[in-house]
This record gives C-alpha cells, structure tokens and sequence, in this order.
C-alpha cells in the first residue's frame, strides 16, 4: 500500500487533495489511481503534476511525524520541506519508485535528527529562540479537561528526557501509528531495534498505567 | 492502535490542508528555481566568503578580532563606574554598597574581573564574542551571557543566577559538574558541596533564551546558584528592584541553634544533598522537617517553595505541593518567586482535581500579574 501510514481519517480525507489528473481524472475517484512507482517515473521525466501527487499522497503522514517528533510547528514546516525538496531532487537515485514512502520518511527523520542536533548546539550557545509550541500539552483540543491536560504535559516531560531515537521510535510507532517495519524503516534499523526502543520506552513512561486520560 | 487513537483523540491533529498547501507552495518556489545553480550557488559562495574571510584576515590580521569592550561612553573599561557601569556591548554591572571590584582584562576574547569583597551583579548581553570570568578568590564563574549576582564574603562566595542554565563545575560534585535550571540552587562549600533543586521550575513548557554558565570552583565558603531559563521581557526593572534587597536564595542563614536537633542549615544541606542524590522524599522529609521545626528561619520561605515543587514536580503529590505553596505564600515571597509559585499552585490544583481552588488561584494571579509571565500556563491549567 503506498500510504498505509496514513492512518487518520482526516489524513486519508485530505489525499483527496492530490491534484488533478492532466487528463481531468481525480485521483482516487474512478479512474485507477496511480502507483508511487508510475508518480515517481514520471515525476523523473519532468511531470510537475507527479511531483506534487506524490507530495499530496504522502505529506500528510510526514508532515504529522514530523510535528511529533519535532515539537515545533515551524521547524516541522521547514523540515518537510527540507525533506520534499530533497526526495524530489533526488528522485533519480531511488531504485524502486514503490519504496518512494518510506525512502521519504527516511529523509524526514534524517532532516530531524540534523535539526534536533541543531536545536541542542543553539540551546549551548544561548542562540535557540524556538517555543515548543507543538507538544502534546500545546496541542490539546479545546475542552480537554485539565486532569487530562495535565497528563498530556507530564508526557511531554516524560519524552523530553528519553533519548532521541526511543523518543522518535515511540512517538512514530505509539502514537502515527506507522507499523513496526516503516517505524524500522524511518528510523534505519531493524525492527528488532525498533521493539528494543519501544520496550525501553514503554517502561520509561510509567504513566501509561490505565486509569489515566490516555492509555498505551 | 488504541494508544493513538487517545492521544490523537487528545490532541488536535497538526495537519490540515491549508498548511499542505502553504509547504506545497514553499517546495514548489524552491524547485522552480534551478537546481544546479542554487548548489553551485551555495558551494560559490561559501568558497567565496571563505576566500573573502582568509583575505580580510590577512590583510587586516589581529584588527578581525572583536575590538576590546568599552564603557558605553567610548572610554575604556578600566574599572567599574559609580554604582552601576554601562558597557558598550549592552552588558550592566551593578556595584551593591561596600563591593569592590577591579577590571583585570577586558579584551575582545575575555573579560575578567576579580571581586575583592560585596555583592555585584552582572547582566551580560548573550551571544557576545566574549568569555565573562569573574575570579572570587575560591570561587572562579564563568558565563557566556546572562544575569548573574557573585557575592564574597568572609564566610565564603554566593552566585546567584537570575537567568540562564547554569554549569557549575566543582571537585566536589558528582563527575565534577551539575547543570542547573531555573531556581535549582547549588553550595560549595568545604570540603563538600551539596546542590538542590529547583524552587522555580515553570509550570509548563519554557521558552529559550537559553545562557551557558560554567565555573564556580569553591574550596572554602560557600556559593550558591539558581537560573530561570525564559527572560520575561519587562523583568530587568524587577529584577532590579529584586537587587535592591537580596532574595531569599542568597540569604545567610544564621539560624538560632534549638537546643537539640539538626539546626535549620543542616536540614537545608541534608535536603540539598539528597536531591543531588536523587533521593527525592529524603530531601523532602528534610525540608518539612526544618519547615517544623525552624518556622521562623530566614531559610524557611525557600524551603517551602522548593518542597511544594519537589512534591508537584518528583513525588506526584500535588495536594501536598499546592498546601505547601499556599504556605509559601503567606510566609511572604519576593516579586518573582510569589509569581511562579502562585503560577505552580494552578497547576497543583489543578492536578490535585481541585478546579474550583485552582480557577481561584489563576484569577489571583491574573490580578496581581495582569501581563505575568506564566499567564498562559495559568490559562492552560484553569481555563
């Protein structure tokens, strides 16, 4: 499947959003919906509307991951298009055009890392300006009670003092939904790995117990 | 999944198509313009500026480096001005009755001061060229940019951070160095250094302006650090007001001996030693011991806020914690430490199930801090 990390139904409703097709067809209505290997070739040969299909199929998924594993709305903003513009740069180099999704997410989590890398040297040098204004507390809906926002909150914490590929694991696999393999496949490791990181991380979050506002 | 669909059903969702499309656009611009000639661009310039930056350093040679700090009137900074001394940097000393200071060197790479005896604070512009060192006799700070008191006595030297993280870096320190946040506190004192933590942790997510402290070797006396990570924007007057009489994490406690028992310093320290240790209901049985049995003490008031944030922050007891801060409270707190902690007991009522108690608490302090620094955190905790 080529977004089966596309797990939402808001997420699955905005692929409705892939452009028109050059012949009038709208993607995903009627006419058969092109693979990621056909996009990819002919977003190769200069197809400008394959580009932006891809981009429309699989930036929703990404774009989430990203928030997540970033906390900050516009540095995921320039992460995805960091990683946008170098998936479709690149595209030539990608053997397979069916694995263009988790090559993509590969892409976003390498962009992630660089920049978390970053945050932290501007954190030592008193130069970060950044507000973690995308953290589960920050992003609580309206109406959350304040018990629950207060959970949401002692998660953030909780994260914040996981290292980073636990962290990113957890919140990939826990929280986007992404399966083992694409969690394993973002992140270059194996899924064994990955069940490692998420083992480690289950037990550093002690307040996943039932009994709270959100269960793990 | 069950666990994303409540923490997804918790949150709201970060994508929506107005910022596809807005990142679409911002990708799309980018790709327009010509791929080999943006990198052959980027790699030109950089080799250009590289060229440039070896010619003017050849040319120019020592004139590159960042000219000596001055005072903001041009002159040179050869010694400390009256009460407070202005450089052209937007550094600020303040000079406190009966301190005295001299300039050893304040060249482009490094300023260094030696505070003879009293209490100076120092308020470094961050993100300069220069390495701030101030020498203390035992003590030896060190700081790249932000608010910091050093205060010598004869009993030793006390550094208060008023904002910034802070490293304290001593012999006596578990691996030689503990990173301080915002109202944790540090002694050095000989031949051991005990640390606490944290009176004034925010109540929620923190902004950056994040400053770098290190130093603070002490062999004799003691010295003592706090931080608050975020600047509140309008707090350099308070602050201010705040140096005019010292708060209470630089007090001396000279407590009154009680005819047996551990004396109000000796629980202070054990308390400080057991959160160095981790060991967090040991240090809070210590403070509410002194709370019980040193009322009166000068050290009794941060003793209160730093047991109500160990109770919220570590021991998950916020009931117990928006008690202890509502003793604080009445015991009586300077500006800044009233705001954070009437900011922290939202949150503890809040957590402590109490929504009546804690919608009161946020109106109090929206009263009293009608553009506070936490507003939005009372907000989120007492909507």
């Amino acid at each position: 499947m080529h977004h089966g990390f596309v797990s939402s139904p808001k997420r699955a409703r905005l692929l409705a959003l892939v452009p028109d097709a050059p012949s009038g067809g709208r993607a995903g209505e009627g006419a058969a919906e092109p693979t990621d290997a056909e996009l990819v070739e002919r977003a190769i040969d200069g197809d400008r509307w394959a580009e932006e299909a891809l981009y429309r199929r699989h930036a929703p998924a990404v774009t989430a991951a990203v928030v997540r594993l970033i906390g900050r709305h516009a540095d995921a903003d320039d992460v995805v298009q960091d990683t946008f513009v170098i998936a479709l740069e690149r595209l030539s180099a990608l053997r397979s055009g069916e694995a263009f999704r988790a090559w993509v997410a590969r892409i976003a989590v390498n962009e992630v890392r660089r920049r978390l890398r970053r945050r932290r040297w501007l954190q030592l040098v008193s130069l970060d300006r950044g507000v973690d204004d995308a953290s589960f507390a920050a992003l609580a809906v309206e109406g959350t009670r304040p018990d629950l926002r207060a959970e949401l909150a002692e998660l953030d914490r909780i994260l914040a003092k996981l290292p980073v590929e636990p962290r990113m694991t957890w919140l990939l696999h826990r929280v986007e939904g992404w399966s083992i393999r694409e969690t394993a496949e973002a992140l270059d490791c194996s899924t064994a790995t990955v069940k490692r990181r998420l083992s480690a991380a289950d037990s550093a979050i002690e307040v996943s117990r039932s009994g709270r506002g959100w269960s793990v | 999944m069950r666990e994303s669909q409540d923490l997804r059903a918790l949150t709201a969702d970060p994508v929506d198509e107005a910022r596809l499309n807005r990142n679409w656009r911002a990708i799309d611009r980018r790709r327009r313009s010509p791929r080999t000639s943006r990198r052959a661009i980027a790699v030109g310039a950089v080799g250009l500026v590289a060229a440039a930056a070896a010619l003017v350093a050849f040319v120019v040679g020592r004139d590159a480096s960042p000219a000596p700090l001055a005072l903001a009137s041009g002159a040179p900074f050869n010694a400390l001005e009256g009460r407070v001394t202005e450089l052209d940097d937007g550094s600020r000393i303040t000079r406190f009755d009966g301190a005295e200071a001299e300039v050893l060197e304040a060249s482009g790479q490094r300023v260094v001061l030696r505070l003879v005896r009293g209490r100076v604070r120092f308020e470094v512009t961050p993100g300069g060229p220069r390495r701030w060192i101030v020498e203390a006799g035992a003590a030896r700070v060190e700081v790249v940019g932000t608010v910091f008191s050093v205060d010598r006595g004869d009993d030793g030297v006390a550094v208060d951070v008023e904002r910034g993280v802070v490293l304290v870096r001593a012999d006596e320190l578990p691996d030689g160095v503990r990173r301080l946040t915002a109202g944790e506190r540090v002694r050095v004192a000989a031949p051991t250094l005990t640390a606490s933590a944290g009176a004034l942790e925010p109540p929620g997510p923190r902004g950056s302006a994040v400053a770098r402290v290190e130093g603070a070797t002490a062999e004799v006396g003691s010295a003592s650090a706090s931080a608050d990570v975020e600047p509140a924007p309008d707090d350099l007057a308070e602050l201010e007001a705040e140096a005019e009489s010292p708060p209470p994490s630089t007090a001396r406690e000279a407590p009154a001996a009680p005819a047996s028992g551990p004396t109000a310093r000796q629980l202070m320290d054990r308390a400080d030693a057991a959160r160095a240790e981790g060991d967090h209901a040991r240090a809070a049985r210590a403070l509410r011991e002194l709370l019980a049995s040193h009322p009166e003490d000068e050290s009794a008031r941060m003793a209160a806020v730093t047991l109500g944030r160990l109770e919220l922050r570590q021991l998950g007891q916020p009931a117990r914690a928006a008690r202890t801060f509502g003793r604080a409270l009445r015991m009586g707190l300077t500006r800044t430490f009233d705001e954070d902690v009437r900011a922290q007991r939202v949150e503890a009522l809040s957590r402590a199930g109490d929504a009546g108690a804690a919608r009161e608490a946020a109106s109090e302090y929206h009263r009293r801090y009608p553009d506070g620094r936490w507003t939005s955190e009372v907000e989120r905790w007492a909507p």
